[in-house]
Parts: C-alpha cells; sequence; structure tokens
C-alpha cells in the first residue's frame, strides 16, 4: 500500500463522504517499475554515492560508451538485463545480432525501492544504428536505438 | 448619497470559471463513442496526458479488439497517431481468420514486444533472444524503430492529465475511460466513474472553453474563453476577455470586456473563401466603448465574382461610421481581369474604380486603375485617378515602374507621378564571400504650386558592397560593408552618401566580443565647392550565451556617440537558477546624465508549462511587480 499515489490517499477520504461507490482497490496505482532513463555517457563513476557523467560533445556517442539505467517504482529482488543488438544498415533483411549482455542482481525479498540505478561500459560495438532491450525478470521493459557515430 | 456598485466577489468569478469548465467536461462524457471501430484495454494503471496526447500503462495490460487479443506488461500509446508499442511477456491471440488488410492471419503466440498501428490494427512482433526476430507486418519495421516512449515524469508534466485502470479508444482517437482521477496543474480531484478523456476529432463540433488567467499590477486580472459554434444553420468563432482593474486600484477602465466574433449564416460545402452567402464579423470593446461591424456576402460564378460589404463602426463621442462597398471582377478573359468597386458612405460620398491587370506577356505584371472619387461632406472633392504600375524580373535585371495621374476635377489642377527603379541581379564574388549590388532610380513628379507647377526630376544611383567577413589571426573575424549612393536633382538638392561599417569580432567558447564601428558621410555641391558632414559610432558587444543548454544568456553594450564618447550602455540578463526558474534583468544607463533610465529584474516560475509568475521590480514602472500569465 506505500507504493498507492497520494492522489488515491487524498480521494479515499472524499470518496466515502460523496458515495461515490468507488472502492480504494478499484482505484489506478502504479504497480510495475517503469524505465526513467536511459542515457549514454562519455564516462560514469560512483563518487562516494552520487553518479558523476561526463557528456559526449554534441551527444555523439562514441564507442566505448557507459549506459545510465534508472528504474523507477521497484520492489522486491530480480535481475536486470540489458542487451544490445547490432543492426547492419548494408543488408536490411539481415536480422540484428546480439552484442552484448550485462546481468545485474538487485534487491531484497520484501524491499520497495524508489528508484535503483545501474551503469556498465560497453565496449566493442562498431559505428551505426544499434538497438538495446531492457529485461526485468525476463519480461521486456523498455527498449530503443542508439546511433554510433565512431570508435576511439 | 453616495452611489454604490455592487461587483461580484472574486469566489463567484472562480465558481462561473468552474461551472463552465465542468460543463465542456460533462459534455465529453455525455457524447457517444462512434462504434465504428474500438479497442478495449485494461490494465493496473494508465496514464494520459491531455497536453502531449499521449498514454502509458502498466501492469497486466489486456487488449481486446476485434480480432486479436493481446496480453502484455507495459504500454506505450502516441493517441494522435494511434500506434503503440507492448512489452513483456505479450501473448498475441487471434480472433479472426483475416488480417487488417483483408490477408489471412497468422501467428498466435508469445512475443516480447508488439509494435501496433491503426484501428483496425497491423502488427509487428519482436522477440529479443540472440537475434532480434520480427514477424507479422514487416513494413512497420520503420514505425517501430523511430516510436517515441514519453515516460511518466514527462506526461506527468501536462497541466492536465488522467489517471485510470480500464478504457477503450476508437478509429476518432476518443478515450472513454472507467475509475478516472483527473490531475489539475498536478492536483488530483474528484474521481470519476466514467469519463471522456479525450474527445478526439472535435473540428467540427460546438464547444466553449475556458483559454487562460492572467494578472499583473499595471493590467489587472483578465480572464479569456473561446466558443465555437456548428450548427446547421450558423457557424461561428467568438473570443471573449473580461477583465478586472478597479480591484487593483488602476486607471480607466476600470473593468470591462472584449469580444470578437466570426460568423457564418447557412454554411455548407459550397461556402469557400470566395463564397460566403451572408457572412458577419463583430468587435465589441467596453473600454473605448467602440464597435465594428461588418456584414458580407460574396458569390463566385463561372465568368463572375463579386461581394458586398456593409460596415458599421461607432466609438463614444463621435459620428457612426457607415461604408457599403460593392465588388465585381469579371472572370475568364484571355488578357485582362477587369475589376469594378464602388464604395458610398450612406450618404452622398462615393467613389468608383476600374481596374484590370494586362496578361500581355507573362513576365509583365502591368496593371492599370481608374478611380473616381467625389466627397461631399465637410467638404466637396471631385477628383479622378488614372494610374498604371509595371513590373519585370529578368535575368539579371528587376524593373518596378509606376505613374499616377491625378486630376482635381472641381479646382482642374494635376498631378503627376512617375517612378522607375532597375536593380541589376546581384554579383557574388570570391565563392559568394562577397555581394556586390547595384540599382538605378528614376523619380519624376510635377505638382500645382499656386499658379505655377514645380517640376522635380530625380535620377540616382545606388552600390552596395558586403562580405560575409574574412578569417584573421588569433580567431579574430572582420567584417566590411561599404554602400554607396547618389541622388541628381534639378532643384540643386543633388547629394552623394558614403556609409561604411566595420565589424571586429573573437569568439571563445560561449563568450563572445565584437566591436561595430560605423560612418556615415554625405556630400553637397554647392556652387564651386563641396560641402560635406559626417557622423560615426561605435559599439562594443560583449556576450556569455549558453547555446548548449541555454542555462544562462548575458549580453552587454556599450553605445559611443560621434565623439566616439560612450553614451549609454544596456545589459540583458537570464539565468536558470532552478528547474523551470529563472532569473532576468535589463539594465538601460545614460552616462551623459550619469543615471540609470531603467532597471528591470525578475524572477519568473514556469509551473506545468502552463503558468507563468513574474515577480520583480521596475525603475521604468517605479514599483514592483507581479505578473500571473497563462500560456
Amino acid at each position: 500500500m506505500t507504493r498507492l499515489l497520494s492522489a488515491a490517499l487524498v480521494t479515499t477520504v472524499s470518496l466515502t463522504g460523496l458515495g461515490c461507490g468507488i472502492k480504494l482497490e478499484q482505484l489506478p496505482a502504479v504497480e510495475y517499475p517503469y524505465v526513467f532513463e536511459m542515457e549514454f555517457f562519455k564516462e560514469v563513476r560512483n563518487d562516494n554515492g552520487k553518479a558523476r557523467k561526463k557528456k559526449f560533445k554534441q551527444d555523439r556517442v562514441t564507442s566505448p560508451f557507459y549506459y545510465f539505467l534508472k528504474i523507477k517504482e521497484i520492489e522486491n529482488s530480480g535481475t536486470v538485463t540489458v542487451r544490445f543488438y547490432s543492426v547492419n544498415t548494408a543488408q536490411d533483411n539481415q536480422s540484428p545480432v546480439k552484442k552484448v549482455e550485462k546481468k545485474f542482481a538487485f534487491g531484497e525479498t520484501g524491499n520497495y525501492y524508489e528508484y535503483i540505478i545501474f551503469f556498465d561500459q560497453v565496449e566493442g560495438l562498431q559505428p551505426g544504428v544499434h538497438r538495446y532491450g531492457i529485461f526485468i525478470n525476463q519480461h521486456l521493459l523498455y527498449e530503443g536505438s542508439l546511433e554510433i557515430f565512431s570508435t576511439l | 448619497m453616495e452611489k454604490f456598485i455592487k461587483f461580484p466577489c472574486p469566489n463567484r468569478i472562480i465558481r462561473l470559471a468552474c461551472l463552465i469548465f465542468l460543463a465542456v467536461l460533462y459534455a465529453g462524457t455525455v457524447s457517444p463513442i462512434n462504434a465504428a471501430e474500438s479497442m478495449k484495454i485494461k490494465g493496473g494503471y494508465f496514464l494520459f496526458s491531455d497536453d502531449l496526447k499521449y498514454l502509458y500503462g502498466s501492469a497486466d495490460i489486456l487488449i481486446k479488439s476485434k480480432s486479436v487479443a493481446l496480453s502484455g506488461d507495459v504500454i506505450y500509446l502516441d493517441v494522435e497517431r494511434l500506434e503503440g508499442v507492448v512489452y513483456g511477456n505479450v501473448k498475441l491471440t487471434l480472433l479472426s481468420n483475416k488480417t487488417a488488410d483483408g490477408k489471412d492471419a497468422v501467428g498466435s503466440g508469445t512475443w516480447d514486444a508488439v509494435y501496433f498501428n491503426g484501428l483496425p490494427a497491423r502488427w509487428l512482433k519482436i522477440s529479443y533472444s540472440d537475434v532480434l526476430h520480427m514477424d507479422g507486418d514487416l513494413t512497420l519495421k520503420k514505425g517501430f524503430s523511430e516510436f517515441i516512449k514519453k515516460t511518466p515524469e514527462m506526461l506527468k508534466n501536462a497541466s492536465l492529465y488522467y489517471e485510470f485502470r480500464e478504457f477503450s479508444i476508437n478509429t476518432d482517437k476518443k478515450i472513454k475511460a472507467k475509475i478516472v482521477i483527473p490531475y489539475m496543474m498536478g492536483m488530483p480531484t474528484m474521481p470519476l466513474k466514467k469519463f471522456t478523456v479525450n474527445r478526439g476529432k472535435w473540428e467540427d463540433k460546438t464547444m466553449v472553453s475556458f483559454n487562460n488567467v492572467n494578472y499583473s499590477g499595471l493590467d489587472g486580472l483578465s480572464l479569456s474563453f473561446f466558443a465555437r459554434l456548428r450548427e446547421k444553420l450558423l457557424h461561428g468563432d467568438y473570443d471573449l476577455k473580461l477583465y478586472e482593474r478597479k480591484l487593483f486600484n488602476l486607471d480607466e477602465p476600470k473593468r470591462g470586456f472584449l469580444f470578437s466574433g466570426n460568423n457564418s449564416f447557412f454554411p455548407g460545402k459550397k461556402n469557400t473563401k470566395n463564397n460566403r452567402l451572408l457572412s458577419f464579423t463583430t468587435l465589441l470593446n467596453s473600454g473605448e466603448k467602440s464597435f465594428n461591424l461588418v456584414f458580407a456576402h460574396q458569390l463566385e460564378g463561372k465568368y463572375f465574382r463579386y461581394a458586398l460589404t456593409q460596415t458599421i463602426s461607432g466609438r463614444r463621442a463621435l459620428p457612426t461610421f457607415f461604408e457599403f462597398r460593392y465588388d465585381l471582377m469579371l472572370k475568364g478573359l484571355k488578357l485582362l481581369e477587369p475589376a469594378f468597386n464602388v464604395t458610398h458612405n450612406l450618404k452622398q460620398s462615393y467613389s468608383y474604380r476600374v481596374s484590370t491587370p494586362l496578361k500581355l506577356i507573362k513576365k509583365l505584371n502591368l496593371n492599370v486603375n481608374w478611380q473616381r472619387k467625389i466627397i461631399k461632406d465637410n467638404f466637396l472633392s471631385d477628383t479622378s485617378d488614372f494610374s498604371t504600375s509595371l513590373g519585370y524580373n529578368a535575368s539579371l535585371f528587376s524593373l518596378a515602374s509606376n505613374y499616377n495621374y491625378s486630376r482635381n476635377l472641381l479646382e482642374a489642377s494635376v498631378r503627376k507621378n512617375f517612378s522607375i527603379n532597375m536593380k541589376l541581379k546581384p554579383l557574388h564574388f570570391l565563392d559568394r564571400s562577397i555581394r556586390f549590388d547595384i540599382s538605378s532610380v528614376y523619380m519624376f513628379s510635377e505638382l500645382p504650386y499656386g499658379d505655377q507647377t514645380l517640376t522635380r526630376i530625380s535620377p540616382g544611383i545606388t552600390v552596395a558592397l558586403r562580405s560575409i567577413g574574412a578569417k584573421l589571426p588569433l580567431g579574430f573575424k572582420l567584417v566590411p560593408g561599404f554602400n554607396f549612393n547618389h541622388l541628381w536633382d534639378n532643384r540643386d538638392e543633388s547629394f552623394t552618401d558614403f556609409n561604411y561599417t566595420l565589424a571586429l569580432s573573437k569568439e571563445i567558447g560561449n563568450f563572445s566580443a565584437s566591436v561595430d564601428y560605423a560612418l556615415a558621410s554625405r556630400y553637397r555641391a554647392e556652387n564651386f565647392w563641396v560641402e560635406g558632414n559626417n557622423r560615426q559610432n561605435l559599439n562594443l558587444n560583449f556576450s556569455f550565451i549558453d547555446h548548449h543548454n541555454q542555462n544562462y544568456s548575458l549580453l552587454l553594450r556599450l553605445y559611443h556617440n560621434n565623439q566616439l564618447a560612450l553614451e549609454n550602455i544596456s545589459f540583458t540578463g537570464k539565468v536558470n537558477l532552478l528547474k523551470d526558474l529563472n532569473f532576468s534583468s535589463f539594465l538601460l544607463y545614460y552616462n551623459k546624465e550619469n543615471k540609470f533610465r531603467t532597471v528591470e529584474v525578475f524572477i519568473e516560475k514556469i509551473f506545468k508549462k502552463k503558468i507563468k509568475i513574474q515577480g520583480g521590480y521596475s525603475l521604468a514602472l517605479k514599483r514592483f511587480f507581479i505578473k500571473f500569465l497563462t500560456q
């Protein structure tokens, strides 16, 4: 119940008073985690619990790079998996192939986290368009595309 | 005896505004859903942004349409484009053997993502294993890869958003939801059992809406409303602005309204820009105590077009103005398009005009007009004007000329004007770094001057040289400019102008500095010698602008006069302090008077991208001020 929206709490009082016939459990409530941020940086480091991020010039991502993932409204323990697929633009019919995969274990059973941050360095991706998928306990939560402009 | 004016208290105004708003919302709930094609979606949580027309949902998503049932964990739905994506352990079950475009449907199964587009939807199924495999309608691949996902935080930035657990969406993009909590400016309001959170297509429906509310210490409080009428016999669009100034001890007018409206009677398919059976525009201003009404009737046939217009306008203490206008234009003739026009003030003054563009040569724009204007008011006037204009655009030059012959029929006097301007096409040198413009002009006028006639002949030439600049050592840039203008005159008023400009600039990251110098000289021939004078000025500009993140923008300018002494200094600055909180300032200092002409310093906060609050001090107004503005 800790995750019920403030709206629900505020409106519950008026509900019974107005006799709308709406029960508390019928109100919409966030019960599933969501990706708040997935960004790419030149460097990300943990500085005493604070994430220090170094941006790319003009936001042009070069390889190697770091991804910075923030997932909100998350509870219990589980695994977050981040996968990168390379898209070969020269051969349109060819399916993108998995190039990078990283698994993160998080949390403890019974605990609720307002957000959890995951970050890691990715090496070996060639310039071009790539797709990534973010899984939580083997269920796809979010996906997107990334363009790498050059390699160092 | 004192006279008291009863004015409705602000609570009543707010209550009235709320009632209108709720009436509009209620109208949304009672409108029936178009049963043509719809999709029903259930889940644990849905969030719809009214500003972005975008929806996010999560937990036990279940989508059901005529042909397909789908379940998943997360949904992103762009309502405007009617496209979305479902993530999670997505189970797709076919309920019909045919797809949206009538083909045999195959492919029930479980996927990591399903992208859909349109209604009935076309589907693209994606699995993220060792390879990224796609199946279904592969023409949707581009739409899937370019689909934009918006986070719940982005959606909650809207001034109006809704949370609910169940909804249906139809081809008109109308979303009817159950167990809805509306949020206005981030604050939850009364939960509703059923509610239409997006009305979908409603361009041609009657509606009333609250537009905005503004408050400033200078202008007082104002409320704006918009109304649209779309009935069988009448279409109309109306704007109403109510303002209150007396409550804030401001000058006249104390309070009032501004109303403007456009009406079109008997609208139909034939009602176009040039075809209106009867239209009626209104402008009312209670502050100025003025009004303006225009009735118009227009009709366009195969060989003609005509319009009848009646204008009535008035203002307090001034006589009411009437004007009737009749326009007739003949179409379909090969070389000309004659137009006839009459205006009448419903008294004794009137004018009639005949004009036509001549289509003799395609590139030649030749227009011929004749007008007779008779005024019988406080004075008598009867003039006959004949004018022609000619334009020609060739590959090397362009030409524009005008000739006007005006005869006063009462005084038998004649005025003549003629001008011709020829511009050579600009010449470019050094890879378009330098531009060279030459133009010449010839003007002739003959005006009555007592018993004599005053004739003036003035030929002239203008030469302009502009450059995009040259790079100098140490990163400096130099941009010179030159302009030469000479005008001969038969009345001994010939002169020659020379204008020079020179700009030197340097940029270091976000900082840039520049020096602008300008010198203008004019020379006149006086008998045996030449008289001349010069004027010069110098500006120093310094700017510090965050072009990338736009977090700050500071601009300092120093203006120097003809003696190159400092005349005044201006400074404009804007700094983002925190999220949506800006500090702005404007200063103007007069060096000669040794005082600030104006100083404006204020802080601006934007809430939910809709409400802007500004507070600060203005030296020009000599007061602190606060403003509430809605966008």
